[in-house]
C-alpha cells in the first residue's frame, strides 16, 4: 500500500515538472517577442491617465480604470472580517478579565515605532497619487502598528468591538459605494465621476480604503488572539 | 536574462506549491502551499509587466498583484479561522479522505 501512495506522488511530481517545463518554454517565447500584447494596455493607460487626476499609473488603474475590481476587493475584506466573527462562535465582547500582560520591551518598541508607522502610513497614502505608494500599502503599515500595540498589551482592539470596528471595517466598501451611487443618481455611469473632482474623490476613497484595510487586518488578528487566549470568555 | 531567471523562479514556486497542495495532508501545510503558488503567480505577473517597457512597466498587472496580495492575506486569515474551527469542533487537522490513506499506509 505504501508503494502505491509513493508511486502516485512520483507520477504527480513528473506531471508537474512537465507542466512547468512547457510553461517555461511558452513564457520564454513570449518574452522574446518584440510586440507583447499587454504593452497595448500600458499604452492605453498612458494615453488616458490625464483624465484621472492622478499621475501614478497603478493608482489610476486601481481607482479609476478598474475601480470595480477595487470595490469588490473591499467586499472580500469585509467578507473575511464577518467570516472570522462567524467562525469565532461569539463571546468576543471586551472583558476586563481578558486583559493581557504588558511586555516592557514591546511597550518601548511600540511607543517608538507606532508614531513613525502612522506618519509613514499617511505619507504612503498621499504619495500614492503621484509615485509608488497607495491605500493598501498605507493600510498594511497602519495594521502592523495596531498589531504591535495590542501585542505589547497597550490596547485591545476588541475594546471597540461591535460598533466602532464594524463602522471602520465597512468604511471602505460603503464609502466607495456611496460615491459611486450618488454620482450615478445625478447622471453619470456607475462608479464614474466628473473629471474636475477626480483627484479629490480618488484621494477621499483611498483614505477610506486605507482605514478599512488597516482595521480589517487588525481585527482579523485580534479575533484570532481572543480565540486562543486561555483567559478569554470562551474556553 | 533577468526575465528568464525571474520566470524560472516563479514557475519553480508554482510547481513546488502545487505539489505540496496535492501531497501534504495537514491543513496548515496546504494553506502555506496555496500561498506559495499565489506568490509564484504574483512574481510571474510582475515579471511580465516589466517586459511591457523597461522605463514604464505595465501598471495593469501591478494593480492586479496589489489586489491579489490583499485578497490572499484576507483569504489566508479566513482559511486559518476555518482550520481552527474544525480543530475545535472535531480535533482534526486533516480531511477524512486523507486520513484513510494514512491508515492504509500503516
Amino acid at each position: 500500500m505504501k508503494n502505491i501512495v509513493h508511486k502516485k506522488k512520483v507520477i504527480l511530481a513528473l506531471m508537474l515538472s512537465l507542466l512547468a517545463f512547457f510553461m517555461l518554454i511558452e513564457l520564454i517565447q513570449i518574452l522574446q517577442k518584440e510586440s507583447f500584447p499587454p504593452a497595448q494596455l500600458a499604452l492605453l493607460v498612458e494615453e488616458n491617465i490625464h483624465k484621472t487626476g492622478v499621475t501614478n499609473p497603478v493608482t489610476a488603474v486601481l481607482l479609476s480604470f478598474r475601480a470595480y475590481d477595487t470595490l469588490l476587493e473591499m467586499g472580500v475584506l469585509v467578507l473575511a472580517f464577518f467570516g472570522a466573527i462567524g467562525l469565532s462562535g461569539g463571546g468576543l465582547e471586551y472583558n476586563q478579565l481578558t486583559k493581557t500582560s504588558q511586555h516592557p520591551i514591546l511597550i518601548k518598541l511600540a511607543s517608538t515605532l507606532v508614531p513613525v508607522m502612522i506618519l509613514t502610513g499617511g505619507y504612503l497614502l498621499w504619495a500614492g497619487t503621484h509615485q509608488p505608494g497607495g491605500a493598501f500599502q498605507a493600510g498594511a503599515v497602519l495594521a502592523v502598528g495596531g498589531v504591535l500595540l495590542s501585542k505589547a498589551g497597550l490596547t485591545d482592539p476588541l475594546k471597540w468591538y461591535p460598533k466602532l470596528t464594524l463602522l471602520f471595517c465597512t468604511l471602505g466598501l460603503t464609502g466607495f459605494l456611496l460615491v459611486g451611487i450618488s454620482f450615478h443618481l445625478i447622471g453619470f455611469h456607475f462608479l464614474h465621476h466628473p473629471q474636475a473632482l477626480s483627484y479629490v474623490l480618488i484621494f477621499f476613497i483611498e483614505t477610506l480604503i486605507a482605514l478599512s484595510t488597516a482595521s480589517v487586518l487588525i481585527m482579523l488578528y485580534a479575533i484570532g488572539r481572543a480565540l486562543l487566549s486561555p483567559l478569554g470568555t470562551r474556553q | 536574462m533577468t526575465f528568464i531567471s525571474y520566470t524560472v523562479a516563479a514557475i519553480t514556486l508554482i510547481s513546488l506549491g502545487l505539489y505540496a497542495i496535492f501531497t501534504q495532508v495537514h491543513f496548515l501545510k496546504k494553506i502555506i502551499a496555496i500561498n506559495i503558488v499565489g506568490h509564484g503567480i504574483f512574481l510571474l505577473l510582475v515579471t511580465l509587466s516589466k517586459k511591457a517597457g523597461p522605463q514604464n512597466p505595465d501598471p495593469v498587472p501591478h494593480a492586479m498583484v496589489l489586489t491579489g496580495i490583499v485578497v490572499a492575506v484576507s483569504a489566508t486569515a479566513f482559511a486559518l479561522y476555518l482550520c481552527r474551527r474544525i480543530y475545535d469542533s472535531s480535533g482534526r487537522t486533516s480531511l477524512p479522505e486523507d486520513d484513510t490513506e494514512e491508515v492504509k499506509i500503516r
